[in-house]
């Protein structure tokens, strides 16, 4: 006799009744799923009070090796570390019991219900349910005892499921409580050995830090994982650790395999297939190369001898154009902080880490305030536009994704910081400018001060209000006159228009938001003239905001120092670009007719610096000059 | 981040030898005039826009000890003092603003400072004119021997 189409689960069910499971309608019907729910919640607050007193204990621990030695110091410490190995294999298996409590409790609940509602139904309109899930049709009308067969299949395979969701939980429990010692999730408090994940905030991550012992920080920073070296709220001399010893490693894959072979590196990374190496092994030891070179240009040992780390490295980031920041001075125990951001066809790869933006600024710092210590950071730690043609110049995308990567940065600098109270200023240069306004207005950066210079436009923020500053708090803009890049973002679409016109001579990079330089967006500006420029467009003056001796960095330099205040009195601040307009009158009069309302046509002309720069036209920096 | 057709310099182009000679001539005669301790000593073609593109200027960054036990301000004015005697200039070039004790010559400009970082250390630093329109590196050059030989 065929097997009925209805009942295809018949072997599942043979076999769970086979090992002995046997649960029945009442069996169901009396069980109560939500209480396991409920354990699991008392168990959440069991491991919480526990991570309370592991983590004190960890600290008492971290005291104890740190200042007690000897015989007794020894067993004491060794006593206590087992004291710890046994709660964290508690918290474990709690944890464990709470996951097994929840899944099954929620699991058995629906089916629970599923199962008791169909039968109640069955059983309203007048069949019969046996305890094994039997539907029997009531005698009238005969073609229900057809659907028989199909109803009992689906009860009984509700039974089933329930009786194999209990016996899993019940294995679950039983696993929890007597099995091997459950594996943890990343970055809790129960498994130092672990870190947290991408996600967790700075403050949380330093806390886990601050858990650990000494002992497993050392090992933790031996082993380098390079996720560690990028985690905000781990402080900066270890980060520097990590990251140090993951570009050293970097560098080693190849230059080992090119000794081995006696090969160049150079030979190595045309081929890196053909020593044993991927195409991504070649592209770390590149921007390691990078880095390094970076790293010791900032570094000038023997001349400057400036304080380097490297703040975060991830070579691989950015389809190969590499992420890293290098901070010059630990940002975590300076009393004054800037983190210079870079523009367009700035990368890893193509050496942005070897300009001088960042130790010129670090430089004039520490002399203009040589007592407060000082931290400038570097920072490529975002995807920039390529060039002038690449396309996604024309977009602020990469400014807003930009901006969420440095608002993470800089806001996780507080949760490090040790001390007093800390000055931060975010300085965006370029399309940069864009990236930082786009940080604060779009992404919740905290910082005490912005600096915008050679802005082409501030994309989401449409004044200095919308960067939320804290109370004193300066959006400060350098715009040379006679850089054409800060003409951009003058006011609605016609600089677009034109420089289409024009075959893009500015690149794409047109139309990315307000001229913050301009007299009504509420900002600072400073003076930013190149010496010896008489106001007519060089692109060259789009990139010396960092000279040394220029205005531009002795104002930036005051303003990062915490002084902008001071501006105004030594003669740095400038007047805003005034904005003319082609204005329509508001109304036609016509003889004899009520006056006709006209729309609001008001067009902003883009700028020249002639028309409408008060600083184009400045005797000091432009006439006082040798030729 | 914009490429040019010709780079626009501060005056007539300077060859290469013109442009080291101007930062690296003065650097070798307060060197030898005060006896400076070096630790270090470099000379690069230095990019006058962050860009690395022409136009350079000459660069020479000196690091050097302070003689035991002298007063550092004593001592710096000592340097000043032989920049003078060469024929250097109180303050920076007109228009210029840096911190540092600041000299020049012309347009090239001289910073004279302790190094706050290390209190053991000072350094000197002389920026020449961006009128060099070759293409450089900005690879350092060891020039140690050169100021003290």
């Amino acid at each position: 006799m065929p097997r009925p189409p209805a009942r295809p689960c018949d072997d599942e069910m043979r076999t769970l009744r086979g090992r002995g499971v046997s649960v029945t309608v009442s069996t169901v019907q009396a069980s109560r799923p939500e209480q396991l729910v409920a354990s699991a919640t008392e168990i959440g607050t069991k491991i919480a009070a526990l991570d309370t007193t592991m983590a004190a204990q960890r600290q008492a621990l971290a005291q104890m090796r740190a200042g007690w030695q000897g015989q007794a110091a020894s067993t004491a410490i060794i006593k206590a570390e087992q004291n710890l190995n046994r709660q964290e294999e508690l918290r474990a298996r709690l944890s464990a019991l709470r996951q097994a409590l929840t899944t099954g409790g929620i699991q058995l609940g629906f089916t629970r219900s599923g199962l008791l509602t169909t039968v109640a139904m069955l059983r309203a309109v007048g069949w019969q349910v046996a305890e094994d899930g039997t539907a029997t049709a009531p005698p009238l009308p005969p073609i229900l005892r057809l659907m028989a067969p199909a109803w009992t299949a689906i009860l009984q395979k509700l039974l089933a499921v329930f009786a194999q969701i209990d016996a899993q939980t019940a294995a679950a429990i039983q696993a929890a409580i007597a099995g091997p010692v459950p594996e943890t999730p990343p970055g809790t408090l129960g498994d130092p050995r672990k870190l947290p994940s991408p996600g967790t905030s700075p403050e949380d991550v330093k806390s886990w830090w601050d858990s650990l012992s000494q002992f497993e920080k050392s090992q933790l920073i031996a082993e380098h994982p390079p996720e560690l070296g990028n985690l905000n709220g781990i402080p900066a001399d270890v980060r520097n650790e990590v990251n140090q010893a993951v570009l050293q490693d970097d560098l080693a894959r190849v230059t080992d395999v090119a000794d081995q072979h006696g090969v160049s590196t150079d030979e190595v990374l045309a081929n890196p297939g053909a020593y044993g190496l991927s195409a991504a092994d070649a592209t770390r030891y590149t921007n390691a190369v990078q880095t390094q070179k970076g790293l010791d240009k900032m570094a000038s040992e023997g001349k400057k001898d400036r304080p380097v780390m490297l703040w975060a490295y991830d070579p691989l980031a950015y389809h190969g154009q590499g992420k890293a920041a290098v901070a010059i001075g630990n940002p975590d125990k300076a009393q004054n902080t800037a983190v210079v951001v870079p523009g367009t066809g700035s990368s890893v790869k193509d050496g942005w880490l070897e300009s001088e933006n960042a130790t010129n600024l670090y430089d004039q710092m520490r002399r203009g305030d040589p007592d407060e210590t000082t931290s400038v950071i570097a920072w490529m730690g975002y995807d920039a536009p390529d060039s002038p043609t690449d396309p996604r110049i024309a977009t602020p995308g990469l400014a807003r994704s930009g901006g969420d990567l440095l608002a993470a940065d800089v806001n996780g600098l507080s949760a490090t910081h040790e001390g007093g109270p800390t000055n931060v200023t975010v300085i965006g240069h370029s399309y940069g400018s864009t990236t930082v306004a786009d940080a604060f207005a779009g992404s919740g950066m905290k910082a005490d001060n912005a600096v915008l210079i050679g802005s082409p436009g501030t994309d989401l923020a449409n004044s200095a209000a919308d960067f939320h500053l804290p109370e004193g708090g300066q959006v400060y803009v350098g715009a040379a006159s006679s850089d054409p890049v800060t003409w951009l973002g003058q006011a609605g679409p016609l600089p677009d228009i034109i420089n289409r016109e024009l075959g893009y001579p500015l690149g794409l990079e047109a139309g990315l938001g307000r001229d913050p330089a301009g007299d009504g967006f509420g900002s600072v500006r400073f003076d930013a003239e190149v010496p010896g420029r008489g106001g007519l467009p060089d692109f060259g003056d789009h990139s010396r905001y960092y000279d040394v001796g220029s205005e531009s960095l002795r104002a930036m330099t005051d303003i990062a120092n915490g002084d902008g205040s001071t501006l105004a009195d030594n003669g740095l601040t400038a007047e805003g670009r005034r904005q003319p307009h082609i204005g329509l009158p508001d109304q036609l009069d016509l003889p004899g007719l009520p006056p006709i309302g006209l729309p609001d046509w008001d067009t902003p002309i883009p700028g020249t610096p002639a028309l409408n720069d008060p600083e184009g036209d400045r005797g000091t920096v432009t006439n006082d000059h040798q030729y | 981040m914009f490429s040019e057709s010709k780079p626009n310099l501060d005056g007539p182009e300077m060859s290469d030898e013109q442009t080291r000679a101007q930062v690296v001539d003065p650097a070798k005669r307060l060197v030898q005039a005060v006896g400076l301790q070096l630790r270090g000593a470099g000379f690069r073609f230095s990019a006058c826009t962050d860009q690395g593109v022409a136009p350079f200027r000459g660069l020479v960054e000196i690091g050097f000890t302070f003689p035991e036990g002298a007063d550092k301000d004593a001592y710096i004015e000592q340097i000043i003092t032989a920049m003078s005697a060469d024929g250097w200039r109180d303050g920076a070039p007109a228009g210029k603003k840096p911190y540092g004790r600041a000299m020049h010559q012309g347009e090239v400009m001289a910073l004279v400072s302790p190094n706050p970082d290390h209190p053991d250390r000072g350094i000197v630093e002389i920026y020449g004119e961006c009128r060099n329109a070759a293409d450089h590196s900005g690879e350092d050059e060891d020039i140690r021997a050169e100021l003290t030989g």
